[in-house]
C-alpha cells in the first residue's frame, strides 16, 4: 500500500517552508548587498601537487589569473579540456596565467592520475582531491569544471563541461588580462 | 531526518540567513541547483511500474556559505511524482566548517573524508549522479557519509585526521527516514590517522578505526570492531638522488581486532580479516607503467572504499560490463602501460584480474590507440578492443570493440560519432534442452552529436541487444531489442545549463567516480536543468 501525499498544512513541511523561506530571504538579502553575483570570492585552498609544490590560491593569484580546473582520468571531455589548457599554459603563463587542475579521482583511479598527466604531457600543477574537500567547495558537481579566479581572488567566470571552440571562458581570460594591462598604465 | 538533524538544519538555514545579511567583503552565498522532470516511466518488463504516463520531478538545492574561515552548507532534496509513491522533501545535508591559519579545521554534521587508500574509512559521494532505488522506489543523490564530526590539524611534519559520529552507506534516500522510519544514519564510527611527513616527499601512517560489529548475543549490547591500518608512501627512486625516472609507491595493509604484534605478522591467510593494497608507478619520459596489487579478505565494512583494481572505462559497452569489487574474499592485480611518443597520440595497454570466492575470476585484456586533439586539427579520435572474462555473471568470453572520431569546421562546429560492439558468451540454463549451455549474444552502441560552441549540442544513440538478461527485454521477445534516443543541451546562461533527453534509454550497471550503480532504464522524455547562482 502505498503512502499518502504529506498534507500541505503539517507541520514537516511548514517546518521545510519555513527552512526553504529562511535560505531564500538570505539569498534575495544577499542579493541585494552583492548584485554581481559572478565577483563570488573563490573558496581559498592549500594543496600539494603531484610534484611536491604547495599550493596556495592566495599566492597563486598574485602572479594573475587562476584558472582551476577539476577533471578524473574516467571523464572523457576532460582529456580535451586539459589539452586545451596546457595550450593555455603556453599561451598566457608568460602574462602571469597560473592553471590547477585538481583531479577528484577516488582510490579506484588515483594510481592512473600521474601516467595520464605524464600521457598528455601537461607541465601545469595537478592535486589530487582525495577527500572531495576542494570539489565540494567549489560545488563542482559535474566534470571538467573549470574557475576562472582574477587577481582579487573572485570568481570571474565557471565553465561546466567542455565544448570544443567555446569562446566565452577564453573571451572573460582576454578581458582579465586587458583589465591588468589597463590598471598598470592608467597614472595614479 | 531525525529530530535532532532537523532542528540542526533550522540552525545552519538561520545562520546562513543571517550570515547573507551581514555579508562581510570576502563572503558570500553560492548555490546550484539539479532539477530533473520526467514523463514516462521504466519499460513494461520492470515490475511494479506504476502509470506508463508518470510525471515525476526531483530536485536537489545546495546553498553554501563562504567566507575565508568559514564554509557552512545545506542541502534540500525532493522527490515527488503523478503516482503519489514514496514522496519525500526535505534536509539532507547540513555541515558548519571552520579553519584558522594554524593549520586546524573543524566540520561539524555531515562530513566524507578518506583515511590511506580508503581500505578501512573512506565516506564520499557522487554530487552529479541521482540514484533510483528499485523495489522502494525513489530518487535520491548517493552519499557515504558520517553524521558527526570531522577534525584536522597539520604543523610541520605531522598530520592528524579524526572523524566520528553515525555513517551512512549512501543507498537510501530519505524517504526511508520519513516514510518507513528507518535511519540513514545508524551505529557508529570513531578513528583516525596520523601521518609524518619524510625527507623527499616520503610519508608515513597509521590509523585507527572502530566500526560497528553487531550486537553481542552475550550482553545484547552493540559491539566495535578496531581496524588498523599503516601505511608507507614513497618514491625509492627520489630517495636515491635518482634524476629523471620516477617511481612513486604506495603500500597499505589492514587488519582487523589484532594486536600490535599480530600486525606485524602481515598474517594473509583467508580466515584472517585483512585489505592489503599495494601499487606503484615508474614515469620515465614518454612511457609510464602503473602496477598495483590487492589482498582483501572479509573486508566489506560498509564504510569502505579498498581500490578495485578494474579499469573504469569511459566506453560505453565497457563501463557498463565492468566488475564490482568484493571485498569479502579478492585478490588480484591491475598493470597499465602508456607510451606517448608525440603530444598528440598515446598507446594503452591494461591487464587486469580479480579472484575470488568459489575459483570466480574476472579477467579483462584492453588495448587503445589515441589521437588527442592539437590546434588546428580537423580530425581526431581514437580505436580500442578488450577481451575479458567475468565467471561471477557466466560471461565465458567477451569481446568488445569499436573507434570514435570528432570532426570540427569553422571554428565553432563540431561532430562526435562513436561505434562500439561487444559479443559475449554467457553459462546459463538452456530451456529447450534443460541443460547448461552457452548463449551468445550481441550489443552494439552508436551516437552521433553535432555541438556548436557556446550554445549547445544535439545527439542520437541507438543500442541494440539480444541480451535477454537486459532489464527492458519483455518476456516472449525473439528477436533483438533497438533503443533509439535523442538528446540536445543548451547553455541558458552563463549559470544555467538544460539537458533534455527523448527516447528510450537502456538499463544496467554505470560506473562514476570509480563507484559502480545500476540505472534504471527508461521510455519517456527527461529534462534536467543545472543551476549555478
Amino acid at each position: 500500500m502505498r503512502p499518502a501525499r504529506t498534507g500541505l498544512g503539517r507541520s514537516p513541511f511548514v517546518r521545510r517552508f519555513a527552512l526553504v523561506l529562511a535560505g531564500a530571504l538570505g539569498i534575495v538579502a544577499h542579493a541585494v548587498a552583492a548584485p554581481s553575483l559572478e565577483r563570488a570570492p573563490a573558496p581559498e585552498f592549500n594543496a600539494r601537487s603531484l610534484d611536491g609544490r604547495d599550493l596556495r590560491l592566495a599566492v597563486l593569484r598574485l602572479h594573475g589569473p587562476v584558472i582551476v580546473e577539476f577533471w578524473a582520468t574516467w571523464c572523457e571531455p576532460c582529456r580535451e579540456a586539459l589539452t586545451e589548457l596546457e595550450g593555455w599554459r603556453k599561451q598566457y603563463g608568460p602574462r602571469g596565467l597560473e592553471i590547477v587542475a585538481v583531479s577528484v579521482d577516488g582510490p579506484r583511479n588515483i594510481s592512473k592520475v600521474r601516467p595520464y598527466v605524464a600521457r598528455l604531457h601537461l607541465q601545469f600543477p595537478v592535486v589530487i582531491d582525495e577527500d572531495q574537500r576542494i570539489q565540494k567547495c567549489y560545488q563542482a558537481n559535474q566534470m571538467p569544471t573549470a574557475f576562472l579566479v582574477d587577481r582579487a581572488g573572485n570568481i570571474a567566470s565557471i565553465r561546466v563541461g567542455y565544448r570544443r571552440g567555446d569562446t566565452s571562458f577564453a573571451t572573460r581570460l582576454e578581458s582579465l588580462f586587458r583589465a591588468d594591462s589597463t590598471a598598470a598604465s592608467s597614472p595614479r | 531526518m531525525n529530530a535532532t538533524a532537523r532542528a540542526g538544519g533550522l540552525v545552519v538555514a538561520l545562520a546562513l540567513a543571517c550570515a547573507a545579511c551581514a555579508t562581510p567583503v570576502q563572503a558570500q552565498l553560492a548555490g546550484s541547483n539539479l532539477l530533473l522532470f520526467q514523463l514516462g516511466n521504466w519499460p513494461p518488463s520492470m515490475p511494479d511500474r506504476g502509470t506508463p504516463d508518470r510525471e515525476s520531478f526531483y530536485d536537489r538545492l545546495d546553498v553554501q556559505y563562504v567566507s575565508a574561515t568559514v564554509l557552512a552548507g545545506l542541502r534540500f532534496e525532493t522527490d515527488r511524482n503523478s503516482d503519489l509513491e514514496n514522496e519525500y522533501a526535505g534536509f539532507t545535508q547540513r555541515f558548519v566548517d571552520w579553519h584558522d591559519a594554524t593549520g586546524f579545521r573543524l566540520r561539524v554534521g555531515n562530513c566524507t573524508t578518506i583515511l590511506g587508500r580508503g581500505l578501512v574509512h573512506r565516506s564520499f559521494e557522487l554530487p552529479g549522479v541521482v540514484l533510483e532505488e528499485t523495489g522502494f522506489r525513489t530518487r535520491f543523490t548517493p552519499v557515504r557519509d558520517v553524521d558527526g564530526f570531522l577534525a584536522e590539524f597539520e604543523r610541520g611534519p605531522v598530520a592528524l585526521r579524526a572523524i566520528g559520529g553515525a555513517p551512512s552507506e549512501g543507498g537510501v534516500s530519505l524517504a526511508h527516514e520519513e516514510i518507513l522510519g528507518v535511519p540513514r544514519h545508524h551505529g557508529h564510527i570513531a578513528g583516525g590517522q596520523g601521518v609524518l611527513a619524510l625527507p623527499r616527499q616520503s610519508h608515513v601512517g597509521a590509523i585507527v578505526m572502530r566500526s560497528p560489529a553487531g550486537i553481542d548475543p552475550a550482553t545484547s549490547l552493540p559491539r566495535q570492531h578496531t581496524l588498523g591500518s599503516g601505511f608507507v608512501d614513497l618514491d625509492p627512486l627520489r630517495i636515491l638522488g635518482l634524476e629523471g625516472p620516477a617511481l612513486p609507491t604506495y603500500f597499505e595493509y589492514a587488519q582487523q581486532d589484532r594486536t600490535f604484534g599480530e600486525w606485524w605478522a602481515f598474517d594473509t591467510r583467508d580466515p584472517t580479516p585483512h585489505a592489503l593494497y599495494a601499487g606503484t608507478n615508474l614515469l620515465w619520459s614518454t612511457f609510464t607503467l602503473s602496477l598495483e596489487w590487492k589482498d582483501y579478505s572479509h573486508f566489506r565494512l560498509g564504510t569502505n572504499d579498498p581500490p578495485s583494481l578494474v579499469p573504469e572505462h569511459t566506453e560505453v559497452l565497457l563501463n557498463r560490463t565492468t566488475h564490482v569489487l568484493v571485498a569479502d574474499d579478492e585478490e588480484g592485480y591491475q598493470a597499465e602501460a602508456s607510451w606517448s611518443p608525440v603530444p598528440w597520440g598515446s598507446v594503452v595497454l591494461n591487464r587486469s584480474r580479480a579472484d575470488g570466492a568459489n575459483g570466480d575470476r574476472y579477467e579483462e585484456w584492453y588495448a587503445a590507440l589515441r589521437a588527442l586533439p592539437r590546434g588546428g586539427a580537423r580530425v581526431d579520435g581514437g580505436v580500442f578492443y578488450d577481451r575479458g572474462a567475468d565467471s561471477t555473471t557466466g560471461i565465458t568470453r567477451r569481446d568488445t570493440y569499436g573507434f570514435d572520431v570528432t570532426a570540427r569546421w569553422r571554428t565553432r562546429w563540431s561532430a562526435k560519432l562513436d561505434v562500439e560492439r561487444q559479443t559475449s558468451e554467457r553459462k546459463s540454463f538452456i530451456p529447450a534442452t534443460l541443460s547448461i549451455g552457452l548463449t551468445q549474444f550481441e550489443d552494439v552502441h552508436v551516437s552521433l552529436a553535432g555541438t556548436l560552441a557556446d550554445v549547445g549540442s544535439v545527439g542520437f544513440a541507438w543500442d541494440r541487444t539480444t541480451d535477454e538478461l537486459d532489464p527492458s527485454w519483455d518476456a516472449g521477445r525473439t528477436t533483438a531489442l533497438h533503443l533509439f534516443s535523442w538528446n540536445a543541451s543548451a547553455r541558458i546562461s552563463d549559470g544555467n545549463e538544460a539537458v533534455l533527453f527523448l527516447g528510450r534509454r537502456r538499463g544496467g550497471l554505470a560506473c562514476t567516480a570509480g563507484t559502480c550503480y545500476f540505472v534504471q532504464p527508461f521510455e519517456g522524455f527527461e529534462a534536467r536543468l543545472v543551476s549555478r547562482f
